[in-house]
């Protein structure tokens, strides 16, 4: 794992190409043929200017972070926060493939014990519970569609 | 005054029961240490969606006032600040606390809270007024002045450092280009995927980058908790009329800087505390006893961060320009029931302004039952497992971004921001100015290019024509440059003290 100085050089470097990207996209053939006139009546005017500015942040950036001193450190539990993020981006495939009852039953339940929740019976009850109130709260007391799953085994 | 009988008529149950439910969720919140306001706020964010506007702003009014005036419980009690900007009231409200006082420092709390929301409620019934009159006078250079100011002053006084201050209001400039352009109405940077062509909308990134972020930061943070016992006292004792005589000086100055500091665009609650404690620590009569236990201490800090409720208001209302992110889900809520805050808002419909400012006073005022409320359950509030409530805390934002539009492309983009929030967190970028860039981002556009076309070429010689413009972009450069001249300034004058020695 590098330092906290080579870890913000990265962050600002992928920002960076981030940033050319997007740059190099405004410059591309889809906006060559715009038919609204020229300099700030152009859609790319604006945009240009932004991402230029941000380039040139970045890179300040990256320069500000090569002067830093290497002994920086930051405790920072990237395991657990990483894990957490894959269970959040595993909560929402599963609820937009097959609802959100799915999806969120199983997260309440692997999220509590990837944190070191214990108690097996109350975690059961609460996993089903709160997935269960925030269905019929959203559903039924406040009228919000939840997302509709995309595989639906009864055809509703 | 018509106006404002109006907005007082117009105040029914609903909006009195959105205050209060606000105000009290807003407090346990606050309470509970780890999540502040914008947590809140995402929380109560899907419940306004079903609300009439004037409910809707009154619960997250509730919410805002709440808190930031809960974090005073945890700070007094556990020692440990609920947000950060009881940090200060932690300081000299725990050793109170285990004096055995720790009834009369939430009361000193309480009170001091508010009496600074109330006072910076005037104050945005004084000058909100006026501000959106001025405002009237603007054009598209004035407003690009303006947004720029705003802008500015919000990455770079809002950042730790100036150069990641500036990145993150860019990269919120940056997300603002996405859809359609406002003026020819042509698509940008959609890659010829149908739902990004209504563009980036706040919501999501809002209850991502902060709500999401705070999540993944307690899950950092959980493995390295302690187990927390409150120092244990009965209710609240309020300090008596001559108690709150003896200290007037300091509540009023205290409220006054909280106030002033809320107006500028990114300073924030947190800022006001620390200037507010460090200015009493400087100036008190009692300066000897701080850091023992000193009410002018709390006063300081609990004055100030709640005065910088109806501060943050001003521009927001009057101007359209939110003062940090709480804000700009305010003006995104009151969009979304139809109302364009700005200059045009004051002048067409009062009503709707005054009635936010009633309705924060309201939730000033509620915080004595609620934190009364709050304090007979502290003990039980702190005994619900993280490891349970986080999933929760998670779902409802979740939710609360997909149901502002119904898209699933606000799932994604809340997730997304919720990743990037917490790599901000992590190398120290604010991510309030990435927030405002992209409220800002529009109108700065549409007024820039407006202002390019209209002076046909010669922007330069034409902004020069404009003194409202010019004394902007004056102050921008002041706030810019100030600091940094002073401390320059300061530099120079040391070495001389010392080469006199």
């Amino acid at each position: 794992m590098p330092g906290y100085k080579y870890q913000e050089l990265i962050f600002s470097l992928l920002m960076l190409g981030a940033g050319l990207v997007l740059l190099a996209h405004s410059y591309s053939d889809t906006y060559a043929h715009s038919l609204t006139g020229e300099g700030a009546l152009t859609p790319m005017f604006y945009p240009r200017l932004v991402l230029w500015l941000w380039c040139a942040s970045s890179l300040a950036m990256a320069i500000h972070s090569l002067r830093l001193s290497p002994k920086i450190h930051k405790s920072f539990n990237a395991k657990q926060v990483c894990l957490a993020l894959g269970m959040m981006t595993g909560m929402l495939a599963l609820m937009l493939a097959f609802g959100f009852m799915a999806g969120a039953a199983p997260f309440v339940a692997t999220f509590a014990i990837s944190l070191g929740y214990k108690h097996k019976w109350r975690l059961a009850i609460a996993s089903l519970l709160i997935p269960l109130f925030l269905y019929i709260l959203f559903e039924h007391g406040l009228g919000i569609m939840l997302p509709t799953p995309r595989w639906d085994p009864f055809g509703a | 005054m018509e106006a404002l009988l109006e907005s007082l008529a117009n105040i029914g149950w609903i909006t009195i029961l959105m205050v209060f439910v606000g105000t009290l969720f807003g407090t346990v919140l606050g309470a509970l240490p780890g999540l502040g306001s914008i947590v809140g706020i995402s929380v109560a964010l899907p419940f306004t969606f079903t609300l009439p506007s004037a409910a809707a702003i009154a619960l997250l009014l509730g919410v805002y006032a709440g808190s930031i005036y809960g974090g005073s419980i945890s700070s007094i009690l556990i020692n440990t600040p609920g947000t950060p900007q009881s940090a200060c009231t932690a300081i000299e409200g725990y050793p109170m606390a285990r004096m055995g006082k720790a009834r009369e420092a939430i009361g000193w709390a309480t009170m001091a809270s508010l009496l600074g929301g109330c006072f910076s409620c005037l104050i945005f019934l004084i000058f909100a007024p006026q501000l959106a009159d001025w405002a009237t006078k603007f054009g598209a250079m004035e407003i690009t002045a303006l947004v720029f100011l705003g802008l500015s002053s919000i990455c770079l006084l809002s950042a730790e450092s100036k150069i990641k201050g500036i990145f993150s209001g860019l990269t919120g400039l940056v997300l603002a280009i996405v859809g359609q352009d406002p003026i020819t109405g042509e698509v940008r940077f959609t890659y010829d995927w149908y739902p990004l062509m209504s563009g980036i909308t706040l919501i999501p990134v809002v209850v991502g980058a902060f709500a999401i972020a705070e999540v993944l930061a307690r899950v950092d943070a959980i493995t390295r908790t302690e187990e927390l016992n409150p120092v244990k006292c009965g209710l609240m004792k309020l300090p008596s009329l001559a108690d709150i005589g003896k200290r007037w000086k300091q509540l009023l100055k205290s409220s006054f800087i909280g106030t002033m500091i809320g107006v500028l665009p990114g300073a924030g609650s947190t800022a006001a505390a620390f200037i507010s404690y460090g200015e009493a620590k400087r100036s008190s009569p009692n300066r000897e006893n701080f850091g023992k236990g000193e009410a002018d201490g709390i006063i300081a800090s609990e004055a100030s961060n709640n005065a910088v409720t109806g501060g943050a208001l001003v521009p927001a209302f009057a101007l359209g320009i939110p003062g940090d992110a709480v804000t700009a889900i305010m003006l995104a809520t009151l969009i979304f029931h139809g109302v364009v805050p700005g200059a045009r808002l004051m002048q067409e419909s009062p009503a709707t302004v005054y009635s936010a400012f009633i309705t924060l006073t309201l939730a000033n005022i509620l915080l004595i039952p609620c934190g009364m409320i709050v304090m007979a359950m502290f003990s039980r509030l702190l005994r619900i497992p993280e490891q349970i409530f986080l999933p929760f805390i998670f779902l409802i934002c979740l939710l609360g971004a997909y149901s502002a539009r119904n898209n699933e492309l606000d799932l994604y983009l809340a997730l997304i921001a919720g990743g990037l929030g917490i790599a901000f967190r992590y190398f120290g970028i604010s991510v309030a100015p990435m927030v405002i860039g992209l409220v800002l981002g529009a109108p700065f556009e549409y007024s820039l290019r407006q202002s390019f076309i209209i002076s046909e070429g010669h922007f330069f010689t034409s902004f020069m024509e404009h003194p409202i413009a010019v004394f902007l972009l004056a102050l921008t450069l002041l706030l810019q440059v100030g600091p940094w001249v002073a401390s320059l300034l300061k530099k120079r004058k040391i070495p001389a003290e010392g080469s006199g020695l």
